[in-house]
């Protein structure tokens, strides 16, 4: 607890309290003479209560020099609990203002947006401090200039602030501000945090930057800053908003020819249901192209539910261009207006090409299946897959196997060298083997000099059939496209899969381990060889098909059942891995760096890259040849058009889109644990709307002032004092010409 | 009130300056009063009326109350008394002390003395003076006559009271002028060290006297009615103590209590009847004291 005094000079009134003292010693009054024979009583009393008597005057001495005290330190009006040295307006400040910028900030309250509210509050704080006060600001967005501006100059910094996709923590940003009030002279020093108290605006596993430095300088003597977090907006239940969380293609790949369906996923946030129009637009990617809308559905939602939609691009996409969609919330007014829009970038092309290679139709139904399903109605065709025997890879496919997206080697019993060599260099190339080992694979074959070359491992002896199955284990590399995105519910699956039997293998060729079986051993491994293009191998050691009776020898394990949606995923997912075309995705979150594959060839003399408003324009230096073009965290969400020129005269027009981070669509506030773990307990003052704000800034200037307890007190005092003077000298209860009545009087009444 | 028991108050009595007339005075105000009083019908002169029975002596009957109520009623009358009485006056200088410059503790007591000597002489009872400071100053002989009043009178007009009192000796020397089984009614402030006056009284009591003790104060010492800070003069010692009077005067009234009890619980334990007074109280309790005590050895 502090203690300080706004009026400290009259604090001096204190030396008041030596009044008494003062008069006590120069203004004695000259006593009267008086005859007085009973003398001798006073002089038996006075030995007695001499003792008691001085005590009685000291007592009371001090309650009157108290009471002379008391009423100088009213007058200095003395304050607990201040932060700041002193109280006055016009004491110069070291004003620090960190702005949350992060889109959650444009949510509009009466028409403002949160922002808006967050600029009018700094520039009132503002108002309150002297010209010569220095304001030192940061935002979420970027990092803070550790120089300080005069009060004008800020006013102008604020005017200009806007709200930002991509955001820093603003744990930083405090921080940056924290350091240089600290390392600033004057004599105040406060610190503001303006946020909505999103969640997503902090870094929640740490506490705030820059907080030893403010406790070290909190240990000198007026160093203290003070942190005030002023809360923007509505509390989260009392909040409305329909976003598009979601937007994709869901094939993965947008097949030319037939319609490409896009969904999307519309979600609200408030607790009332919601009824939206979500219109669907397309556009090419030619500046100053238009999307031009090609459909509408209308979404009913429940309080804090979701709704999907559903639309179709048109057919016959240009195959090697790059199309833009985007998907619009519109049909009331919404008060975030980031989250109403969400867009995707796509490149259509023809269905890749799988080749599947099996000795029985058995072993590629599955696989097959899996890829290139029936065509349904209107539905892309996203693989196309040929089958073969082994024996063909030589005499069929020599010259075209480059042309397919991936091969699958499923359970096939020998290879000749000229095949395994044939596919030794499709993966050199940069194409995808895929290798399901089973029954009837010969290790002799699988372990001599070419295969070994490709594949990861030597295979040892199949383990014996065990008669309580065992299951796959856990993903050993959760960061592998393949299996990044769904990990929990991949391993929720594996962890329940029946594994009848799988090969054991040797040491390993140079491969990894993506994924094992229950007792550790490998079930899926990697390796890849690096080129112009990555070619990889991928071997399963169990195989990608299964048999009804299980007490078929082929029958090893039940990865393809229809029970599992494990086995689908991961094939739909390993084509474009192993293609390459996973690579190419051109859909980013703002911040993002963007990676845009240019293809083949030589090098491009000019990039230029197109922001989402169609008007800035930006050069981009171009990579080697070869080598995909990075687009250092672009912020803007919307489409991005990439112009590339070069060699030559040839230009292409790529393209991208960036979508704001979904985590600020959900609203969750700081709860008063979050606020105490960045600031410590006791280390800042929450404000929760300008009243407020007004109260806890008087409260960290001039602090509790304790004036009406101090006046009080003095109250309490005069009355003690009066009471002791009064019971000192109080007259004798009776008069004091009583005399007490003598036996023989008592007789006679 | 009536016009003679207006002069049993002391701020009245001073305006008279004979002391004659003063003790003439009190003594008819000090009697009116009896009539209004649980005395009514009692005389100084008789004790008593009582039923005649046969036996008495028809000489006592009172033919005045025969005459008035057809009954016989006897008159007793107060028998013939050989008390003596000593009035001893203490002439010590703190005797002289006035606040109020009205009447001094030594006036208020030969006023009082006076008065007890005016009721003694007219009931025949003989009364003698004895004053004293260091020792006995002046003494007169106990007398009843008419003329014993104005020896008395006479000598306590001359008396002043000066210098210092020793209790102790004068009153061992008062006991030594006393013949006979005496009433002794001392009139003093007692300002002095306790313990001599507690023997000489003492002294008095085993000699078979009794002894009524005047115990005067002025009104201002039993009030302490100063304010503010004062320097105080013993007129006896000439010593001198500077107070602040407000700051002590309950604890100087507990002390005058406390000296006052002191001297009450010594008196009550040798059966001397103590009487305290100040110069501000009315004279009619003193002669009541005095007349209570005569009635008990009667």
């Amino acid at each position: 607890m502090e203690f300080s005094l706004m009026h400290a000079g009259l604090a001096a009134g204190a030396a008041m309290a030596a009044i008494p003292v003062l008069l006590h010693l120069f203004m004695r009054p000259t006593p009267k003479h008086v005859v007085f024979p009973a003398l001798r009583l006073i002089r038996e009393r006075q030995k007695r209560s001499k003792k008691k008597m001085r005590i009685k005057n000291w007592l009371l001495l001090a309650a009157r020099m108290l009471v002379l005290a008391l009423m100088a330190l009213a007058l200095a009006r003395p304050r607990l609990h201040s932060e700041t040295p002193l109280g006055d307006d016009s004491v110069p400040t070291a004003l620090g203002l960190v702005f949350d910028t992060s889109l959650s900030m444009g949510y509009k309250q009466n028409d403002r947006t949160l922002l808006d509210l967050a600029k009018e509050r700094a520039l009132e704080l503002i108002d309150r401090v002297p010209d010569s006060s220095l304001v030192f600001t940061a935002d979420s967005a970027s990092p803070a200039s550790k120089t300080g501006r005069s009060p004008a100059a800020a006013r102008q910094w604020i005017n200009d602030l806007a709200v930002h996709a991509v955001n820093r923590p603003l744990n930083i940003a405090v921080g940056e501000v924290y350091e240089a009030v600290v390392e600033c002279d004057r004599p105040r020093r406060e610190v503001y945090v303006l946020s909505d108290l999103a969640k997503t605006s902090w870094d929640l596993g740490r506490p705030a930057e820059g907080l030893d430095k403010v406790a070290k300088a909190g240990e000198t003597p007026g160093g203290k800053v003070a942190t005030v977090v002023l809360r923007l907006g509505p509390p989260a239940a009392e909040r409305e908003n329909v976003s598009i969380d979601e937007m994709e293609i869901p094939s993965g790949v947008a097949s030319t020819g037939d319609p490409v369906e896009v969904r999307g996923l519309v979600r609200s946030h408030g607790s009332k249901p919601a009824s939206r129009v979500v219109e669907f637009y397309m556009g090419g990617v030619e500046k100053g192209q238009q999307p031009v809308k090609k459909g509408q559905t209308t979404v009913e939602i429940a309080p804090g539910g979701q709704a999907e939609v559903q639309f179709f691009t048109p057919p016959r996409l240009k195959e090697g261009e790059v199309h833009r969609a985007e998907l619009r919330v519109t049909g009331a007014p919404d008060p975030l207006a980031f989250d109403d829009a969400r867009y995707i970038s796509f490149q259509a092309r023809p269905p890749m090409k799988v080749l599947v290679v099996s000795d029985l139709d058995d072993d590629a139904d599955f696989v097959a299946l899996a890829l290139d399903p029936e065509p349904g109605a209107g539905a892309a065709r996203t693989y196309q897959v040929v089958r073969a025997r082994g024996t063909e890879l030589t005499t069929k496919y020599r010259d075209s196997l480059k042309d397919h997206a991936a091969v699958f080697l499923l359970d096939v019993a020998v290879l000749d060298d000229s095949a395994w060599g044939l596919l030794n260099a499709y993966v050199h190339e940069g194409g995808g083997l895929v290798v399901g080992a089973g029954v009837r694979c010969r290790p002799d074959n699988y372990n001599g000099p070419i295969p070994s070359q490709i594949l990861p491992a030597q295979l040892d002896a199949p383990t014996p059939t065990q008669p309580n199955a065992a299951t796959f284990g856990k993903v050993a590399d959760v960061t592998h496209p393949l299996f990044d995105r769904y990990v929990e519910g991949y391993d929720s699956q594996f962890s329940i899969m029946p594994v009848y039997k799988y090969w054991k293998l040797k040491t390993p060729n140079a491969g990894r381990t993506l994924l094992t079986f229950a007792d550790g051993a490998p079930a899926l491994l990697e390796r890849t060889f690096q080129g112009a293009r990555t070619g990889r191998v991928l071997m399963w050691t169990t195989p990608l098909a299964r048999r009804v009776q299980r007490s078929d020898p082929a029958a090893w394990n039940e990865l393809p059942n229809l029970s599992y949606w494990v086995f689908p995923v991961v094939m739909n997912l390993t084509v474009p891995y192993l293609s390459g075309s996973t690579g190419e995705k051109l859909v980013f979150d703002a911040g993002e760096d963007a990676i845009l594959p240019l293809g083949p060839g030589a090098a491009a003399t000019d990039v230029r890259i197109v922001g989402p408003d169609g008007k800035t324009t930006e050069a981009a230096t171009p990579p080697p040849a070869g080598e995909p073009l990075k687009v250092a965290a672009p912020q803007f969400p919307g489409h991005w058009i990439v112009v590339v020129s070069g060699p030559g005269d040839a230009k292409k027009t790529l393209g991208f889109s960036l979508n704001p981070p979904g985590a600020e669509s959900r609203y969750a506030e700081l709860e008063k644990g979050d606020l105490d773990s960045l600031f410590g307990k006791d280390g800042y003052a929450l404000a929760g709307d300008d009243k407020a704000l007004k109260k806890v800034t008087e409260l960290i200037r001039v602090g509790h002032e304790i004036f009406p307890w101090i006046m009080f007190l003095i109250l309490i005092l005069v009355t003690a004092e009066n009471y002791l003077a009064n019971t000192f000298y109080k007259e004798p209860a009776g008069g004091p010409t009583a005399a007490p009545p003598t036996a023989p009087a008592q007789a006679a009444a | 009130m009536g016009n003679a028991e207006k002069f049993l108050k002391p701020e009245v009595i001073r305006q008279v300056a004979r002391l004659d007339l003063r003790a003439k005075f009190i003594v008819e105000g000090f009697i009116a009063g009896l009539h209004a009083s649980p005395f009514q019908g009692f005389s100084v002169e008789f004790s008593e009326h009582r039923k005649y029975s046969p036996g008495d002596n028809i000489a006592d009957i009172d033919w005045n109350v025969f005459a008035k109520t057809d009954r016989f009623y006897t008159k007793k009358f107060q028998a013939e008394t050989n008390l003596t009485g000593y009035l001893v006056m203490d002439l010590s200088a703190s005797m002289g002390y006035t606040h109020r410059q009205e009447l001094t503790k030594f006036e208020y007591g030969i006023s009082l003395a006076a008065a007890l000597g005016y009721l003694m002489i007219h009931q025949q009872d003989p009364v003698g003076l004895i004053a004293f400071d260091q020792k006995v100053r002046r003494s007169l002989a106990p007398g009843s006559r008419r003329s014993q009043l104005a020896n008395i009178l006479s000598v306590l007009s001359q008396l002043k009271p000066e210098g210092v009192a020793d209790f102790q000796a004068s009153l061992t020397q008062v006991a030594g002028m006393m013949r006979h089984k005496s009433l002794v009614m001392i009139f003093s402030d007692l300002l002095a060290d306790p313990e001599p006056i507690r023997k000489a009284l003492y002294r008095l009591r085993y000699s078979g006297h009794d002894v009524i003790l005047f115990h005067l104060l002025d009104e201002a010492e039993a009030a302490f009615p100063f304010e503010g800070m004062v320097r105080l003069e013993d007129n006896e010692t000439g010593e001198l103590i500077e107070v602040d009077a407000d700051a002590i005067k309950a604890d100087y009234l507990e002390e005058v209590e406390s000296f006052r009890s002191a001297y009450k619980a010594e008196c009550v334990r040798a059966r001397i009847d103590y009487v305290p007074l100040h110069t501000g109280m009315p004279f009619d309790k003193a002669l009541m004291s005095y007349l209570l005590s005569r009635q008990a050895r009667g």
